[in-house]
């Protein structure tokens, strides 16, 4: 085995990481757990106050804005009652029943909820089901730079007597952990994965233009992409509501909660549907009528979700994240994207001038989309995109109209006078640039989130810019940095196997081997 | 590690688990499927499965190959470690 190998050849493993014995020999490697100071507890409790605060803010703002747009008729994918209701449901339903789905105290949990002001003994009332996800389930998977090596981190609560929380993070190799090879090589890999972190922060401090000492970095917070563990759940909050924003209407109503002391994300289970990475979720079939241009419910849902994925660049956006329904009496089915926790990557500048997200995005959605070149987005989700595109542009030009030195030509100017007050007092624009710096907030730095979330900020609008040019996302091959979006290799191999499926004879006329085996049977 | 066991569940229309099916590492380091749905055996054997660092993971692969099944566990796809 692989790692076998390395354990033989000690010196090699010095020359691969560049460190030397002596830099790594007082770190003492076991199993490292890291427990929260009462002070640190504490405020755990009030941010999470604050973030919950803060959703709610979101989810009353999309709510007010899809309201208005129907009002004024524009044509709305996400029905806002509908919208209000799940979320009444979501957040302060009254749990019926409860499973722990994913093992353990801290893992997700699925729960029906009914809605709050159902009768006692109404048992006619259907409940919800609703996945609750935990940041102290959150477990990641890193992968040593120098050796190879898989370890594990995991976030582990643990109750005392008087019922309140604190958190434990414990830090282990996957496998085997003893003798003095595998103690080294853990060691090596602490020391090269801070240097291989460090780097990358430099990278980041250097683009979004701030002095790198000030990132407050925990370096063992980091999993195989570069984003800290714990950032997730926001990130899967701000996904979903950017969805309903821009009336994409493919990831399921998603909220934040906390029960005081913990943080925790719940997302309406959607029924009778199937994962795409299901052999029998006909996975074949979408590719097919994708390569051969042949009509499918799911393809309007499917441009949707590659807009929504290039939008807030998913880099975890595998078929085991896209849901299939199974097809309904009319043969209807939808595609949905779950599983937006590793989106919003960072951005780094190259020496090129380029700039580019620090993971590679990874979208099933897109590498479908790519197979059909006149595959657009639909009218009604593109007019969505283009209200909020243009609220924001408008926006931006009605506040640069005080600056002294604007130039902005007469014509403008009476437009941009003309405009509604909803419009001028910058109502989407502030949401949307409030979501992204809610996903890319530094704790405890504001001037630091500001330096991201401006430049973020510009570049997700370039990016809905292109998506309004051509009406759909970027292009693996055109539009990515080389190496910048990662090609699903099992969705790969799908395809391949859809575009050699050979045309289906009709053995009757062609005298094909067939016949003979007709002819046995018979 | 030794004996690593993994169980996949089935959903019923109402998003609860209707079946288990366990996966175990066998003798000779790869991936026992044999418990499995057929229709899972043959995709992956045959197409595999892409991993995080985007490589495909086969059966024969062993741990890799489990290690790739429990990253993409979530809500819809229910695999967990039996511990």
């Amino acid at each position: 085995m692989k790692r076998e190998s390395s354990i033989k050849d000690p010196a090699k493993e010095d020359r691969i990481s560049g460190i030397q014995e002596a830099e790594y020999e007082d770190v003492d490697f076991g199993e490292v757990t890291l427990e929260e100071t009462p002070e640190q507890a504490e405020y755990r409790r009030i941010r999470n106050a604050e973030l919950i605060k803060a959703t709610h803010d979101f989810d009353q703002k999309i709510s007010d804005l899809l309201e208005r747009r129907w009002m004024e008729g524009q044509s709305v994918s996400v029905d806002y009652a509908e919208r209000l209701q799940d979320l009444s449901i979501v957040n302060e339903g009254e749990i019926n029943s409860l499973e722990y789905i994913n093992g353990g105290a801290n893992g997700t949990r699925l729960l029906f909820l009914t809605t709050p002001n159902t009768k006692k003994g109404d048992t006619k009332t259907a409940s919800m089901p609703v996945f609750e996800k935990s940041f102290g389930g959150e477990k990641t998977q890193i992968i040593d730079p120098a050796t190879g090596d898989l370890l594990t981190l995991r976030n582990n609560w643990v109750t005392q007597p008087d019922g309140t929380k604190y958190r434990q993070t414990t830090y282990a190799r996957s496998g085997d952990n003893e003798g003095p090879a595998t103690l080294k090589r853990e060691k090596i890999f602490f020391k090269s994965r801070e240097m291989f972190e460090e780097a990358y922060q430099a990278n980041f401090a250097k683009y979004y233009a701030y002095p790198p000492e000030q990132y407050p970095v925990d370096k063992t917070g980091f999993g195989l992409r570069h984003l800290e563990v714990g950032k997730t759940l926001k990130r899967e909050y701000v996904c979903a509501a950017i969805d309903a924003l821009f009336g994409l209407h493919t990831v399921p109503t998603t909220t934040l909660i906390t029960d005081g002391e913990e943080l925790y994300s719940r997302q309406k289970g959607i029924l009778k549907t199937q994962v795409l990475s299901d052999p029998e979720a006909a996975t074949g079939q979408l590719i097919g009528a994708v390569i051969h241009k042949e009509p499918h419910p799911a393809k309007q849902s499917l441009v949707r979700l590659a807009v929504l994925h290039d939008l807030v660049e998913n880099t975890d956006g595998h078929l085991g994240n896209i849901l299939l329904d199974k097809p309904d009496k009319k043969g209807y089915q939808e595609l949905h994207g779950i599983d937006f926790g590793y989106s919003l990557p960072l951005h780094t500048q190259l020496k090129t001038g380029e700039i580019v997200s620090s993971d590679p995005i990874k979208s099933g959605a897109i590498q479908l989309v790519e197979l059909d070149p006149d595959l657009r987005l639909d009218n009604e989700a593109m007019n969505t995109i283009k209200t909020v595109y243009e609220e924001v542009k408008d926006y931006l030009l009605f506040k640069s109209l005080d600056k002294v030195d604007s130039k902005i030509d007469d014509k403008t100017r009476q437009r941009l006078a003309s405009l509604s007050d909803t419009v001028k007092s910058g109502e989407t624009a502030k949401l949307l640039y409030e979501l992204l710096a809610f996903a890319f907030e530094v704790e405890g730095k504001p001037e630091i989130t500001r330096a991201i979330t401006k430049k973020e900020f510009s570049l997700f609008m370039g990016r809905v810019e292109h998506i309004l040019e051509t009406g759909r996302p970027r292009m693996p091959k055109t539009d990515f940095y080389h190496g910048k979006f990662a090609r699903i290799g099992e969705l790969q191999e799908q395809i391949l196997g859809e575009q050699k499926t050979p045309i289906q004879y009709n053995l009757a006329d062609t005298g094909a081997p067939g016949d003979e085996i007709h002819f046995l049977d018979e | 590690m030794a004996n690593r066991t993994l169980i996949y569940s089935e959903l019923d229309d109402n998003l609860r688990e209707a079946s288990a099916h366990t996966i175990t590492l066998a003798e000779d380091g790869s991936v026992d499927l044999s418990q499995m749905p057929k229709r899972f055996q043959e995709s992956w054997t045959r197409h595999g499965l892409s991993s995080d660092t985007n490589q495909l993971v086969f059966p024969k692969d062993g741990d890799a190959f489990l290690n790739t099944l429990l990253q993409r566990a979530n809500a819809y796809f229910r695999i967990k470690e039996v511990e």
